[in-house]
């Protein structure tokens, strides 16, 4: 649903600029449409600027808490070229990648477990409907009580959070396996382990797959929102602390590179799940 | 005979596991006293007292009422604008490099920004909760208006219906089972963003509630107040399904006509 791969909306939209494109430009030399389309992005974007700027200008807010749209890209470049702000990117991609890697890890194996155990699945069921539901952050106080403020905490809570998307596309994944395929393996006098490594594994990928996309953005959510809570280093505590000390600029420059960072940590699962995995169903039809 | 014991047989099992799970916690509390193992019955204790008298009007009350607002702004401002610009194709191209940043700016890190902005007050969470659950809407939205029927679309011309009607007539209804499954989506972020805003900068509500127990070590007081945030989500879950079942019941109906019509 949110899926939205770079080239299908461009496609739906094409038609109407061809319409509006021949009607208009009489079409002697013929712009290409992802340029078109390009370009009214870039509009959108300087609406975008615009607005900001008039919110700057009408004095709703006081000028000072929003700085300009250029400043913002200025400090937010030094910030990164050798500023602490790279720093503080690092440090949160540090504790948000193992923290992703230990939910995926259990995730798929409990995701797992579970499709190929229905007398466990059965047993558990009420535990992890229970568990479910509980948002992670507010779990955050008792990871405090238990494992104290620390790396161990932040990534016992990234995990936790992260680790329900991997775990329940894994179970579905593992569900959905096509029967047939299992069958024909058993006709082939593969093993059980077998069995779940050469046909259950690369069958549940897709849906894996799927799964740690929406488990990485949950995953940085949960990074920065420890880090701010309790001073780990990282992006999370380098905004607080910005904000702290009165560097408004500075503050919305992280932002804005914490928006860049969530998209390419976006974009990256995109491109995993389509590289990857090309026997996924979504690509089979293309 | 077998179908009635297939039932009790997985009933037996669950209780088995919980029952085993609550007497192992509570066997740990007793032999190993530690201060984030606290006795079960002080936790009761704890939810009991939350629900009842003063704590049920700092605590729970202010986070349900702050969720409420911010909650519905997204449903509702997500719908209209989505429906908006995926009913008008035209406008897509401009506003998608916008939306696509966006919506992928982790919710957390705004909420420094509207603290500067609208200090620790009320609005700041409520803008917190609104601008974290409003993508998901948004963006289901715009999907599943870009799916009407087309013929639907030249039906509702034809017979003269305007813009306006066109869209709540026509479109709003169609693109309301992608628009449920967006505000179910956005109502566990908007927990989520709940509990955030009050971890940090609240005097009030269940997360403040929380961290306050937490840092006077009233350990039993930060299990009930978990406990407290999962039965508030569960329950505004169960009840988002039920609206759901009661709106989508033609759709659902529609279905089931149009593929017992294919099979037939």
């Amino acid at each position: 649903m949110q899926g939205t791969g770079t080239s299908s909306p461009a496609a739906m939209g094409a038609p109407f600029q061809r319409r509006r494109g021949s009607a208009l430009l009489c079409a002697p030399m013929t712009i290409p449409d992802s340029m078109v389309s390009a370009l009214k992005g870039a509009a959108g974007v300087a609406v975008a600027v615009a607005f900001w700027e008039g919110i700057r200008a009408l004095g709703v807010v006081d000028a000072r808490d929003l700085p300009s749209f250029a400043a913002i890209i200025r400090t937010a470049l030094t910030g990164l070229l050798g500023g602490e702000l790279l720093a503080a990117v690092f440090a949160t991609i540090g504790s948000w990648a193992p923290g992703l890697l230990i939910a995926a890890i259990a995730g798929v194996t409990v995701g797992i477990a579970l499709a190929l155990m229905p007398r466990l699945e059965i047993a558990t069921r009420p535990l992890l409907e229970f568990l479910r539901p509980i948002p992670s952050v507010a779990l955050i106080p008792v990871a405090l009580l238990v494992l104290g403020i620390g790396l161990q905490m932040q990534l016992f809570m990234i995990a936790f959070a992260a680790i329900w998307p991997v775990l329940f596309s894994a179970k579905a994944g593992v569900e959905g396996v096509d029967p047939r395929f299992l069958e024909t393996a058993r006709v082939f006098g593969l093993g059980r382990m077998e069995r779940i490594f050469r046909v259950v594994l690369p069958s549940a990928l897709p849906s894996v797959a799927t799964g740690m996309r929406t488990a990485s953005a949950i995953a940085l959510v949960l990074a920065i929102t420890v880090e701010m809570l309790t001073g780990r280093p990282g992006i999370g505590f380098y905004i607080e602390n910005v904000r702290l000390n009165g560097l408004i600029t500075e503050m919305w420059a992280a932002i804005f590179v914490t928006g860049v960072l969530g998209y390419l940590v976006n974009a990256l699962f995109m491109s995993v799940e389509r590289f990857a995995l090309p026997w996924s169903p979504e690509h089979r039809d293309q | 005979m077998t179908s009635k014991a297939s039932h009790i047989a997985p009933l037996a099992w669950q209780i088995g596991t919980i029952a085993a799970l609550l007497a192992l916690w509570q066997w740990s509390a007793l032999t190993h006293p530690a201060p984030y193992l606290p006795r079960l019955e002080n936790i009761a204790a704890g939810y009991v007292r939350l629900w009842h008298g003063d704590l049920l009007y700092s605590a729970i009350i202010p986070s349900l009422y702050r969720l409420a607002i911010g909650f519905a702004i997204a449903v509702i401002a997500g719908s209209v604008i989505g429906l908006a610009l995926g009913y008008l194709r035209g406008l897509e191209p401009w506003t998608r490099p916008v939306l696509e940043y966006l919506r992928f700016i982790p919710a957390v890190a705004i909420l420094p920004a509207a603290l500067l902005l609208f200090g620790p007050t009320d609005t700041m969470r409520i803008f917190v909760i609104a601008f974290g659950s409003v993508f998901p809407v948004l963006l289901a939205a715009i999907d599943g208006a870009r799916r009407v029927d087309l013929t639907l679309i030249d039906v509702a011309r034809v017979n003269g219906l305007s813009v306006v009607e066109r869209l709540v007539r026509v479109i709003l209804p169609a693109a309301l089972p992608s628009i449920f499954a967006g505000v179910r989506i956005a109502l566990s972020i908007a927990l989520v963003m709940m509990v955030i805003s009050e971890l940090i900068a609240a005097d009030n509500g269940l997360g403040y509630y929380i961290l306050r127990s937490q840092r006077l070590f009233q350990t039993a007081n930060v299990y009930a107040g978990v406990l407290t945030i999962g039965t508030i989500g569960l329950t505004l879950t169960l009840a988002l399904l039920a609206v759901e079942n009661h709106v989508l019941a033609w759709h659902r109906g529609w279905r089931g006509l149009s593929n017992a019509g294919r099979t037939a």
